[in-house]
């Protein structure tokens, strides 16, 4: 039965959409029903749009996020170990970080111009500097007994860092992977309503631009599936014991 | 054997995962267009509708251009002002705030005339010019002739343009805005003005033929440097789309047909829009005059600093 719950939800969702809609007489241009997205998404999975512009952008997303990683993760442990690098660069970071990504795009048009670069370039912000705070964050919380216990033994630079260090904080980093992926997942939308030609956040204008309420509605519920999709597959990761060792400890 | 730890499984997927991706993504896309395609930047509306009549129609077209949908004037401004559009259709007054600029950028056509509306709701509470004084009334963009008109038209009867809210709106965003009262009337180009009326939500209070005679909405731009470089492949693409508006003066319904399935609208919209004679393809070679007028109508109402010189491209011919 627990397995059940989820879907239980869902179908409680819908149950209400098609009530709500029903019973207010909502006109299908103004939201459609369930029934008219549930045709549109079969429609836009047999002509190909949905797995065109899903992979454009998991294409995007992927990368974005995943440079924002090796290069985030990096800078963090080492801002977290030189206190002067620390104090050098941080107020810059932490003054870049509560920008909007969306304030990039008109920038990010002018840079890159035209089609997939802009849009990796703002998934990319949106993770760079939530991911660098996390790390450098993680890595002054590591108990400090670790650290001494390391230097008894011994360890240094490449050593402390990939045998001490990064298993220290590997479960922190797990957990900033999981919130900022759902916030690149988020921000690939809002990027993809300009100047590109594919992707599910053009799916949805370009709906709109048609007047198709039925393909935008159709174009969130894609959206939705893969977001969970990523989330579960993350949730993976949370259960390496490499990861979950800090939950045990405690 | 030693079971692989779950860290590496993990990193392994990840490199796979990314892998996949990138080979499916880029299955999708080879095959299409390279650089040597000109690139021309417009939007869904009427005044663009040369673009797909040469798209179907001109074998030059189907193998060199490659056009780029903008759905916000806003975004296609960065592109071209980035140099990353060889040419663009674009509103006048937008064009000529470029220049003012200096992005290198020529007019070589007119997008079409005529073809726009001031929509008002349908029983609503604006009859004439007066009554649109503490109402609220959407726009294009500032930067758009709809503008410059709306604002001729108003104080032409002696209504205190401060005293109309103008707020900008996207084209396909108005009918809808209308419908649902949150502005009182709007001025657009087509099909937008035309859609409101089929759907029962609103009225056409002038044509705009009766504001502004012989009206220009969007222009034709190319950016100098490609002009430089891919001249006798721009020329081409000038000449095509100029023949293509003698063809659709004669050919209406075929050309509302293409138009609406490349745009992805209504034919039927589209149909009535170009059957019932609102827009003219005519004649669409550039004149310095009318360029000044609407510079200097930009500058009275503080849209310029300084009047700047838009050339005008005839190379082609």
């Amino acid at each position: 039965m627990k397995r059940f719950k989820p879907l239980l939800s869902f179908l409680a969702l819908i149950v209400l959409w098609q009530a709500g809609v029903v019973l207010l007489k909502v006109p299908d241009f103004m939201f459609p029903r369930p029934y008219a997205v549930a045709q549109a998404l079969y429609e836009m999975l047999v002509d190909g749009q949905l797995y065109k512009n899903g992979v454009a952008s998991l294409f995007r997303v992927t990368w974005g996020f995943y440079l924002a990683l090796v290069t985030a993760v990096p800078l963090g442990l080492f801002l977290g170990r030189q206190r002067s690098m620390r104090d050098f660069l941080n107020p810059l970071i932490q003054f870049l970080r509560p920008i909007s990504p969306l304030a990039w795009i008109p920038v990010a048009l002018m840079w890159f111009g035209i089609g997939d670069k802009p849009a990796i370039f703002l998934i990319f912000l949106s993770s760079f500097f939530p991911l660098v705070v996390f790390t450098t964050s993680s890595v002054l919380n590591i108990r400090s007994t670790y650290l001494r216990v390391a230097r008894n033994f011994g360890f240094e630079g490449k050593e402390l860092y990939l045998k001490v260090i990064l298993p220290a904080v590997l479960p922190d980093i797990v957990t900033a992977i999981r919130i900022t992926l759902g916030t690149a997942w988020l921000v690939i939308v809002a990027a993809e309503m300009i100047a590109v030609k594919s992707g599910l956040g053009y799916l949805i204008i370009d709906a709109r631009n048609s007047l198709r309420m039925d393909r935008v509605v159709a174009g969130m519920v894609a959206i939705g599936v893969i977001g969970l999709v990523l989330d579960y597959l993350v949730r993976f990761l949370e259960r390496m014991p490499s990861v979950t060792w800090s939950r045990r400890r405690r | 054997m030693q079971k692989t730890r779950p860290e590496k499984r993990a990193l392994l997927l990840a490199i796979v995962w990314l892998v996949v991706i990138s080979l499916a993504r880029f299955q999708l896309t080879s095959g299409g267009q390279t650089s040597e395609h000109l690139k021309i930047g417009y939007l869904p509306i009427t005044c663009h509708l040369l673009l797909p009549i040469a798209m179907e129609r001109d074998e030059f077209f189907k193998r060199h251009v490659e056009p780029i949908k903008f759905t916000s004037w806003p975004d296609m401004i960065e592109a071209v002002k980035g140099g990353r559009l060889d040419c663009a259709l674009i509103l006048a007054p937008i064009a000529i705030s470029l220049a003012a600029q200096r992005v290198p950028i020529e007019v070589a056509l007119l997008g079409h005339r005529n073809g726009t509306g001031l929509v008002v709701a349908r029983g609503g509470p604006i009859h004439g010019p007066r009554d649109f004084e503490g109402k609220t009334v959407a726009i294009p963009i500032r930067f758009s002739t709809q503008n410059l008109a709306l604002l001729s038209f108003l104080e032409d009867s002696g209504v205190d343009i401060q005293k109309v809210t103008r707020v900008e709106l996207p084209p396909p965003d108005m009918p809808s805005a209308l419908a649902s009262g949150a502005i009182d009337a709007y001025i657009v180009g087509e099909p937008y003005a035309t859609q409101s009326v089929l759907a029962g939500t609103g009225v056409i209070l002038r044509d705009i033929r009766e504001i502004w005679p012989n009206f220009i909405s969007s222009i034709l731009i190319v950016r100098k440097d490609a002009l430089d470089g891919k001249r006798a492949k721009l020329d081409t693409l000038i000449r095509g789309l100029y023949n293509q508006g003698k063809w659709i003066d004669n050919h209406r319904a075929e050309a509302a047909r293409i138009g609406a399935r490349f745009f992805g609208l209504s034919p039927k919209l589209i149909g009535a829009v170009l059957l019932g004679g609102k827009v003219s393809y005519e004649d669409i070679l550039p004149r310095e005059e009318e360029f000044s007028q609407i510079a200097s109508r930009m500058k009275r109402h503080h849209l310029l600093e300084h009047v700047p010189r838009l050339e005008i491209y005839r190379g082609w011919k």
